[in-house]
């Protein structure tokens, strides 16, 4: 297998992950709520790709990615289109040049990625005056813990991928 | 940070900016799904569709194991029974009503409406916290169009078709604050609006009530009557009421009567007769 090919098969398997994020979030977990709250779990997978990728090929991965979630019609997507793509690559950049490859940095990128996503979206709500529950604050943090809590499982996941991707460890 | 800003991170940026600019002025602009949602719709309906056919029948596959099926069965038969006869009593309040106005109005008398369902599968649910809407198996190749309303097999309203590609299509619940529908209370005829909440507890409020309306919890809230939703669809029922922010009217919160917790099938008013 030839680099290229190794390069295709990583990356298809990547998106083939967007797609099962895309598919989780909506039909599966779009209807269920976690102490009222529902899951953000594209912030946490971009973030795992772009500390196992660095932060150039992550950044463009997740504007990739955040494209086709506005596409499919999630609310906030023009927020997620700027800022996932910025959060992904300032996570995949701190990891690189500064930590180890590892669980606790890819924790952290995930939670700057939901911060800036999620906090954005719901400042933007809060300035443009769009009717928000009272405790609107408190199910932004729930849901930010709630995903963060997802981020091992990805960090396996893109973990596989990534070898499945470089079977010989190149 | 040389390092970080080089020249594929600021095209990146770039792109990223420039695309999140051309989402937010094409969402503002558009009515209805765009050109490129259509596409994206298309794309992902398939998936949604397996993905969600997958859940229903792992859901099954649990209910098998963990709940008993004559209860599950005697449940079913039970809710239609009580749909039945809520529907029964609930024509009938309205048929004195409407026997008094008849009268008075010399006689004249109104057409039932006649509706033309199409159904449809729920495929997916929105992801945020700040919208409540779900996607359909079913678009505009079916005949489904923005602006139909969308009901449960027991006639109760669940929302309305908001965005449409060819083979989905989006729902706007009941739930959603944005919706709201001109309602009546069946048993005494008081109007308001109903409209969706984020109350924690999923609750629909009717505002612009009357300051003299007598309400009773339990009482059932049905459609008025609109360009999108036929008359006398069962939206909810009366759980707490009380006086607005302004003062001057009333306002009541509302159990809706769909379980949109559950909701695995939707029916589409295509057509009626008002």
């Amino acid at each position: 297998m030839t680099q290229r090919q190794r390069n295709l098969l990583r990356w298809s398997l990547y998106s083939a992950g967007f797609l099962l994020v895309l598919l989780l979030s909506t039909s599966v977990l779009g209807n269920r709520t976690f102490l009222g709250t529902k899951l953000s779990l594209l912030p946490v997978y971009a973030a795992c790709v772009a500390c196992r990728e660095g932060h150039e090929q992550g950044g463009l991965f997740a504007l990739i990615t955040a494209a086709f979630w506005a596409l499919s019609g999630a609310s906030g997507g023009a927020v997620f289109v700027f800022l996932l793509p910025l959060g992904s690559m300032v996570a995949g950049y701190i990891t690189s040049a500064y930590v180890t490859r590892s669980l606790m940095p890819a924790v952290g990128g995930s939670l700057l990625n939901l911060v800036l996503c999620e906090g954005a979206v719901y400042v933007q709500r809060l300035f443009l005056g769009y009717p928000m529950p009272a405790d609107a604050s408190r199910l932004v943090l729930l849901q930010i813990g709630f995903s963060l809590l997802t981020t091992p499982l990805f960090w396996w996941l893109t973990g596989k991928i990534a070898k499945a991707g470089d079977p010989l460890g190149t | 940070m040389k390092k970080f800003f080089s020249g594929r991170v600021k095209m990146i940026l770039a792109a990223a900016m420039s695309l999140a600019i051309l989402f937010a002025v094409v969402g503002v602009i558009s009515d209805g799904a765009t050109l490129g949602q259509q596409i994206t719709g298309l794309v992902l309906s398939p998936f949604r569709s397996a993905t969600a056919a997958v859940v229903r029948q792992v859901e099954q596959f649990y209910d098998y194991l963990f709940r008993y099926d004559a209860l599950e069965a005697e449940n079913e038969l039970l809710k239609q029974r009580v749909a039945e006869l809520e529907e029964d009593a609930r024509d009938v309040a309205q048929y004195e009503r409407e026997n008094e106005y008849l009268t008075a109005l010399l006689g004249l008398q109104e057409d039932h409406p006649d509706f033309t369902f199409r159904s449809a599968y729920v495929t997916s649910w929105e992801s945020s916290n700040w919208k409540t809407a779900c996607t359909i198996s079913r678009g505009t190749e079916s005949g489904i169009t923005e602006g139909m309303c969308a009901v449960t097999a027991y006639g109760q309203v669940v929302g309305m078709v908001t965005e449409t590609g060819p083979t989905w299509a989006t729902v706007t619940t009941i739930l959603d604050p944005s919706m709201e529908i001109s309602a009546s209370i069946a048993a005494s005829g008081y109007t308001g609006v109903v409209q969706g909440s984020y109350d924690k507890d999923g609750t629909l409020r009717m505002n612009y009530l009357a300051s003299g309306a007598v309400l009773k919890n339990n009482d059932q809230v049905v459609t008025t009557g609109s360009t999108f939703y036929p008359k006398n669809l069962l939206l909810g029922y009366i759980s707490d009421a009380g006086h607005d922010e302004t003062g001057v009217g009333k306002f009541a919160k509302l159990t809706p009567a769909a379980d949109l917790g559950d909701l695995e099938q939707v029916f589409l008013i295509a057509d009626y007769q008002s």
